[in-house]
């Protein structure tokens, strides 16, 4: 792959256990706090703890569609303060080609509870949670709350959904087939995918502890993150700076397991040279990883040694321990996290860790904030099936 | 760059293959099963086109089938009969992406374990049917039987899915991404879809205007899988023909612009909307075509009719069509019996929710 020409992110927004702005996340990272706790949004008789957003987030009066679905919520909360940040007037949107672009996997599931019970009790209702399927998509969400134009794309590519819709909005601006790009992801917890976890025996049953020799699994999260990307020409015609830049993307697959990482990571390895390759950058202008880190045994393993081999110098953390694994929107939280910390010069330490895990090569994550140098750095993601997903970003030259 | 068609694998209520296809062109007609569904009321009957996936076994041993459920099966018989099509089952394909659209996502399975969970209030459920539930299952599996490790994009965006699918396929193979894409789509039938055609046609239900615009012996719903195996070359002839251009946008916010000196392939199924609102768009006396008639109603059937364009441009022929109540317009130009395709471009079109539109074009 040749290198491409970088896509410039004209705004980011961001929500999360930790905080339903990205400052407050950052904020709430760089603190080192965190408080996982028995899901309140739906009962069950398990226990583990989850990371969910519980404040009343949703800014409802903002938004002409209110009665949607919580990852359609947390997507529009996200699109807002991203569009907000970027400068731009809604109806200013409306007369450009903007897309959408998000990954979620709850969000296009067929997951009303009201409709799998309809459907068992023969009762005619059965058409309203039908429709609200039909109109649950955050894709959707969004286009209609912002009534874009542009085509529309919803990635299912289980935890990596997120970073791989950032990836593609990135091409759909270089192409030319869109001036703006509104791309991210968003999922909300679930008591499916809660049950499901558990089911595999990869759920911590205390706060999880990526990296570190006695971690037991992760803890699922919620939230979602969402990038304004915009052509160079756009870009010129707002008059402000890029704040960060997309450099490269690439993904690859270890047709291994559907659930178990690829022993080798050979997987991993070739999204990493796709990425590298198409950034242009080479392994000492990354700054630091913000790595997938889910806690699971496998995952920390594989993902250990695929970066000690690849950048072994290069500092790298996991953020899991602060929100969750949010699933389809993790690709693009930590990505938005990623340009937070090279605008701040400052990573956060990797929150669970305490002792390193003999298996795992001779290179810890940071275990304190830390100060870093350069304006470039690496955020990966791993997801079921076996996905790899792997973004390059950049900071632009305008600061927020 | 043109992006080449070089192998097609589809299977649905019309059968398995190409040749199945064709014969159910030819003979303007497809077989659906009665499906009942027992409710409180009484036992109910819905029609429905379903795909039969025996044939998997001729590429794929039994112990690997064991845990994969009908939804996989389809699309894992979608992408081997493409790559048997193509003739490239066996030989080095480079470096291949996959990109797999579903409109629902595996919902028998999803449904199934919903109950588990929810009404019988479990605290467990099946890891095989969790895992099976994730939308990329599917392109799991296929990477895995394939040993496949390029890049993998499941999408799912309902009756758009397949529509931004071949965009994603068209751009990677434009960037030089990969050398060769295998991108196609699945859907099954469920008992609650099923439940839900009833509901909507039997139920006087005011809710939904569709009931009123369509014939229910037009709304079959059905089933199925439609692959293709495109590659990027400078070949001036392919026997499929080429993907032209693919277009996503809103008509009801900003229109649409539709490819000229074409034919088109109409994605009117019964269950969209806006079945009544092609003839807004479309030019003056350009043939028209639908044909739900063969497959059914599903998300994804904007992929069957790229499959029959492919064969359209194989045979020179504009098939004739189905007759949804939508045709009796006068504006609209059928086509009644087959005709010569002679220089016309086809274009897949379809109009779906909240005012979406997406369409495909081939040339040849």
């Amino acid at each position: 792959m040749k290198p491409v020409e970088p896509v410039a992110i004209a705004g980011i927004g961001c929500i999360c256990s930790a905080g339903i702005v990205l400052k407050e996340c950052m904020n709430s990272l760089y603190k080192g706090e965190r408080n996982p706790s028995p899901p309140v949004n739906f009962s069950t008789k398990l226990t583990f703890p989850v990371f969910e957003v519980l404040e009343d987030f949703f800014p409802a009066a903002l938004f002409e569609k209110r009665n949607v679905h919580r990852t359609c919520k947390l997507a529009l909360t996200a699109t807002l303060e991203a569009i907000s940040d970027a400068g731009f007037d809604r109806k200013k949107l409306e007369t450009m080609c903007v897309g959408a672009c998000i990954g979620t996997n709850i969000g296009c599931s067929m997951h009303d509870e009201s409709f799998s019970d309809d459907g068992n009790q023969d009762n005619p209702q059965v058409i309203t949670p039908v429709n609200r399927f039909l109109f649950s998509n955050p894709t959707s969400s969004i286009a209609t709350e912002f009534k874009i134009t542009g085509p529309l794309q919803t990635v299912v590519n289980a935890c990596s959904s997120g970073s791989d819709a950032l990836g593609l909005a990135a091409s759909w601006i270089r192409s030319g087939i869109c001036d703006i790009v509104i791309a991210g992801g968003a999922d909300e917890m679930y008591q499916i995918t809660y049950t499901g976890f558990k089911s595999l025996l990869i759920n911590d049953d205390s706060p999880c502890k990526p990296f570190d020799v006695n971690r037991k699994g992760l803890n699922l999260g919620e939230g979602a993150a969402v990038f304004i990307l915009v052509s160079e020409e756009i870009g010129k015609e707002m008059g402000k700076d890029p704040r960060a830049y997309i450099l490269g993307y690439g993904s690859a697959t270890d047709a291994f397991h559907h659930t178990k990482t690829r022993p080798d990571g050979k997987g991993l390895k070739l999204a990493i040279e796709e990425a590298m390759e198409t950034s242009g950058a080479t392994p000492s202008d990354i700054s630091f990883i913000n790595a997938h880190g889910t806690g699971t045994l496998d995952n920390d393993l594989v993902e250990s040694r695929v970066l000690y081999e690849m950048f072994p110098k290069v500092p790298f953390f996991s953020t899991k321990g602060y929100t969750g694994h949010t699933l389809g929107a993790a690709g693009a939280i930590e990505a938005a996290f990623t340009i937070a910390c090279l605008e701040n010069g400052r990573i956060p330490a990797n929150v669970g860790f305490a002792s390193p895990d003999p298996k795992m090569p001779p290179a810890c994550p940071v275990q304190e904030n830390s100060t870093i140098n350069g304006n470039k750095a690496l955020s990966e993601t791993l997801a079921f099936g076996g996905n790899n997903s792997v973004l390059i970003l950049s900071t632009g030259e305008h600061q927020p | 760059m043109k992006i080449s068609i070089k192998g097609i694998g589809v299977l649905g209520g019309f059968g398995c293959g190409m040749g199945d296809l064709n014969k159910a062109l030819i003979a303007g007609k497809s077989s659906s099963a009665a499906m009942v569904i027992k409710t409180t009321g009484g036992d109910i009957e819905v029609p429905a086109f379903l795909a039969n996936t025996d044939r998997l076994k001729t590429f794929v041993n039994k112990k690997d089938l064991r845990r994969i459920d009908h939804y996989i099966r389809m699309a894992l018989l979608g992408c081997f009969l493409a790559l048997e099509d193509a003739d490239m089952l066996h030989a080095n394909r480079g470096k291949m992406g996959t990109i797999i659209a579903t409109g629902y996502g595996s919902t028998c399975n999803t449904f199934d374990l919903q109950h588990s969970v929810i009404t019988e209030a479990s605290p467990f459920c099946s890891p095989i049917q969790f895992s099976n539930s994730v939308h990329n299952a599917a392109a799991t599996y296929i990477s895995i039987l394939l040993n496949e490790m390029g890049p993998s994009l499941s999408v799912s965006h309902y009756d758009m899915s397949i529509t931004s699918a071949f965009l994603s396929a068209c751009q990677w193979l434009h960037e030089e991404r990969v050398e060769s894409v295998l991108v196609g789509s699945v859907d099954e039938y469920n008992k609650i879809l099923g439940y839900f055609r009833h509901c909507l046609y039997n139920s006087g239900n005011e809710k939904m205007n569709v009931a009123r615009k369509i014939n229910p012996k037009h709304a079959i719903i059905g089933e199925g899988a439609n692959f293709f195996f495109l590659t990027g070359e400078n070949e001036t002839s392919s026997p499929y023909g080429f993907i032209e251009d693919v277009k996503m946008g809103n008509f009801n916010r900003r229109g649409v612009n539709l490819p000229e000196n074409a034919a088109f392939y109409l994605g009117v199924d019964g269950y969209s909307e806006c079945d009544d609102q092609y003839v807004k768009y479309l030019p003056e006396n350009a043939g028209v075509a639908s044909y739900s008639h063969l497959y059914g109603g599903l998300p994804v059937g904007t992929g069957f009719d790229i499959a029959i364009a492919a064969l359209s441009n194989k045979y020179k022929t504009i098939f004739k069509s189905g007759d949804p109540s939508i045709f009796n317009s006068d504006r609209l130009n059928v086509v009644r019996h087959n005709e010569d395709l002679g220089s016309r471009h086809i274009c897949c079109f379809k109009l779906g929710a909240r005012g979406s539109y997406g369409w495909v074009s081939l040339n040849h």
